[in-house]
């Protein structure tokens, strides 16, 4: 009997999911590529004495082989011609187009072309019985989720945040069976773009569990960042999430990063300018270090603003901060997790879109004019506070379901397991092969907390 | 003014009794709402047969829903979560509910009857003069360069400034081009109703939706007709979109502000 397997193209901070998993359910493989199979991933498969395989350390036999160096011969000849140009490019588009996209594919498809063929291979060695992974849009993990759909291997897509911003160009579809979301607003997008609600299935997200016991030892945490940065007790503390620009969408203004800065910084002058005292804290992403410090200290250089700017602590800052303000941010999300109140900056690092939060969620919005105006009275008024934070209570299951019952790493799991038994269940029956309807009717089965369900029942 | 006449079998009788008795040239104002038994055909042969004028028709309720799918312009929207979203702001923010205040007073009674589920009809009573098809053809045709005229620019600067009003105005905007029976002719129209600095800004947000569309249409065509690309029913190309489209943003269409 062949050993029973699955795939995951988890990130590490999802890896709590397959932990939990991997408690229910004895799978003897764990095949991952090469660049998922990080330690972290190593630990978790080792504790529960799997064997986790390098999909694309497989040697393939021959006619196993895909021969992907073909593939890109044909894809070479094909670009050449002018049969896929679009009708309005003149010779410099034309050939502009040309290097833009034989670049592009010449760069991509060797990867994830190898991890194809390592899908292949192990399918024929191995059980297979799911094929889990944080996003579905990447290269060689697109390919991954369409060579599962093709083989009707039940697929998992494990949003790796929640889409605050409508899912857009490269983002707008779902390559997997199945998408589970944080919570219903994570939902919302996919749903206007047409995919069908039982597809798509809130469970929370595994990487907030830890919100649970973090936010019930505030003091704790304060204390402990206080100490770290040697900052003043006395003082308040406005954390600003940073963003970026991915410029995968043209309705990114290019420069989120710097203009979103800009117009925190300036109303973090304002404030000190109205006499209003206070800590800044800028919270950016690791990737970010060095070229991020260097911007706040540049646009912090003339006044008088003294601003904490670090790339740890995520969790804590927002769990110790006063205020918190960030752009069409997860982090926003986080905000209502850990009970502080959060304020959202539209409108600076994208074109006028629908708003990423909706009124009752508890987040204020502001714009750069009256940013400074917000963050004060969230300070200076215990009322307001105090509304804001009920409401972002009240809503907080729409934008993670279960709240803070850390509880999401488990119903991932859950979820995985179903889908996962679902193919033992087929495959012992020597089942004909699965049509799309079939595979669409046992999933239905094997997902009972579907958003679209819900909402009608309510 | 009438009471609401809901059973469309009897709206010409009921019209006919409850007016027959005003002077030639006197004036009514008859409340509509749409529905399955009354269609804006309808209910304006209702009144030609009660030997009823229409004089004037004045839509209202645009964000109620439940306009003609032909001729609402936010029919395409309105059930999405994102639109439910921008709404839900509405007693948060008072230049938003100050834009809608204003398209309500001014765009929205021009809007062809049946272009929002509600309306007021100004109805006159002249037997010699039924509502013949010249002024009931102008009132089932959506005329957006029209009613969007009848903005006056200055009044909208001040809600602009909230970005979920310009939301909620470009939406509009380009949904009333999309509808238009001259699309080229309405886009110029569409854009010339905002003031100067967001006039541009909705020129570039339409080109950035341009651009979107462009990019990913493309990313999915190039290579749909060399067979070479799939390997056991999937395509390796796929493996490239992601990246792909962020270098088509970049470096054809040119999205993006040169960096500094």
């Amino acid at each position: 009997m062949a050993a029973s397997a699955v795939v995951s193209l988890l990130w590490d901070k999802h890896l709590p999911a397959l932990d939990r998993f991997l408690d229910a359910r004895r799978v003897d493989v764990v095949l991952a590529p090469q660049a998922g199979a990080t330690p972290l991933l190593h630990e978790v498969v080792q504790r529960h004495g799997s064997e986790l395989v390098v999909l694309d350390g497989l040697r393939p036999r021959r006619r196993q082989d895909l021969r992907i160096d073909e593939a890109i011969t044909d894809l070479d000849t094909h670009l050449a011609t002018d049969d896929w140009l679009p009708p309005d490019v003149d010779a410099a588009g034309a050939a502009r187009l040309r290097e833009l996209i034989g670049n592009r594919y010449r760069a991509d498809i060797p990867a994830a072309g190898a991890v194809l063929q390592g899908l292949v291979t192990a399918r024929a060695s191995y059980d297979l019985r799911l094929l889990v992974g944080s996003e579905d849009v990447l290269s060689a993990s697109k390919v991954a989720f369409a060579w599962a759909r093709a083989r009707a291997l039940p697929s998992l897509h494990l949003a790796h945040s929640l889409a605050l911003v409508d899912p857009y160009t490269v983002h707008a579809h779902l390559m997997a069976d199945v998408l589970a979301v944080y919570g219903e607003r994570g939902a919302e997008g996919y749903l206007d773009l047409g995919i069908s609600p039982d597809r798509i299935v809130a469970t929370g997200n595994p990487a907030w569990d830890g919100y649970a016991q973090l936010r019930t030892a505030r003091e704790k945490v304060r204390r402990a960042l206080h100490d770290k940065h040697g900052l003043d007790q006395r003082l308040p503390v406005v954390v600003f999430g940073t963003t970026w620009s991915a410029r995968l969408t043209a309705m990114d203004t290019g420069h989120a990063h710097t203009d979103t800065l800009r117009a925190f910084l300036r109303a973090c002058g304002e404030l000190v300018g109205r006499g209003v005292q206070f800590t800044a804290v800028v919270k950016d992403r690791p990737s970010n270090a060095d070229a991020g410090r260097a911007v706040v200290d540049r646009l912090a250089a003339d006044g008088a603003l003294d601003v904490h700017y670090t790339v740890d602590d995520t969790q804590e800052w927002a769990v110790a901060a006063d205020v918190l303000v960030a752009v069409d941010s997860n982090y926003l999300v986080e905000a209502m997790l850990a009970g502080t109140p959060g304020i959202n900056l539209p409108g600076v690092a994208l074109r006028a879109g629908p708003p990423a939060f909706d009124a009752e969620s508890g987040i204020v919005e502001a714009g750069p004019h009256d940013l400074a105006e917000r963050i004060a009275e969230l300070l200076d008024d215990p009322t307001l506070r105090a509304g804001r934070l009920a409401r972002a209570e009240r809503a907080l299951d729409r934008y993670h379901t279960g709240g803070v019952d850390g509880r999401a790493a488990e119903r991932v799991a859950e979820l995985m397991a179903r889908l996962a038994d679902r193919t033992t269940i087929a495959g012992t029956a020597a089942a004909p092969p699965s049509s799309g309807q079939r595979l669409r009717e046992r999933l239905h089965h094997a997902v009972d907390v579907v958003v679209g369900h819900r909402r009608e029942q309510r | 003014m009438l009471p609401e006449v809901s059973r469309p079998r009897s709206v010409a009788r009921a019209l006919r009794h409850r007016t027959r008795r005003l002077p030639t040239g006197a004036r009514v104002l008859l409340p509509w709402t749409r529905s399955h038994a009354s269609t804006p055909e309808q209910i304006l042969a209702s009144v030609a047969r009660a030997e009823l004028t229409v004089v004037a028709t004045a839509p209202y309720g645009l964000l109620l829903g439940g306009g003609d799918p032909d001729l609402a312009p936010l029919a395409a929207v309105e059930r999405t979560h994102a639109w439910r979203r921008l709404l839900s702001w509405l007693p948060e923010d008072p230049l938003l509910a100050a834009l809608v205040e204003l398209l309500e007073r001014t765009l929205v009674p021009r809007l062809p009857l049946g272009a929002t589920r509600h309306a007021l009809l100004v109805l006159e009573r002249h037997p010699s003069l039924p509502g013949g098809p010249g002024p009931r053809e102008q009132r089932l045709r959506l005329a957006p360069a029209a009613a969007l005229a009848s903005i006056p620019p200055e009044e909208l600067a001040a809600p602009l400034t909230s970005p979920r009003a310009r939301y909620l105005m470009f939406t509009l905007l380009a949904q009333l081009e999309s509808r238009g029976p001259d699309q080229a002719a309405q886009s110029d129209h569409a854009g010339a109703v905002l003031p100067p600095p967001y006039a541009a800004e909705y020129a570039e947000w339409r080109a950035a939706h341009a651009a979107d569309a462009g990019a990913t249409a493309l990313t999915r065509a190039w290579a749909r007709d060399c067979e070479g690309r799939l390997r056991r029913g999937v395509d390796l190309t796929l493996a490239a979109d992601y990246q792909l489209v962020g270098d088509l943003l970049s470096h054809h269409y040119r999205s993006f502000p040169e960096d500094t």
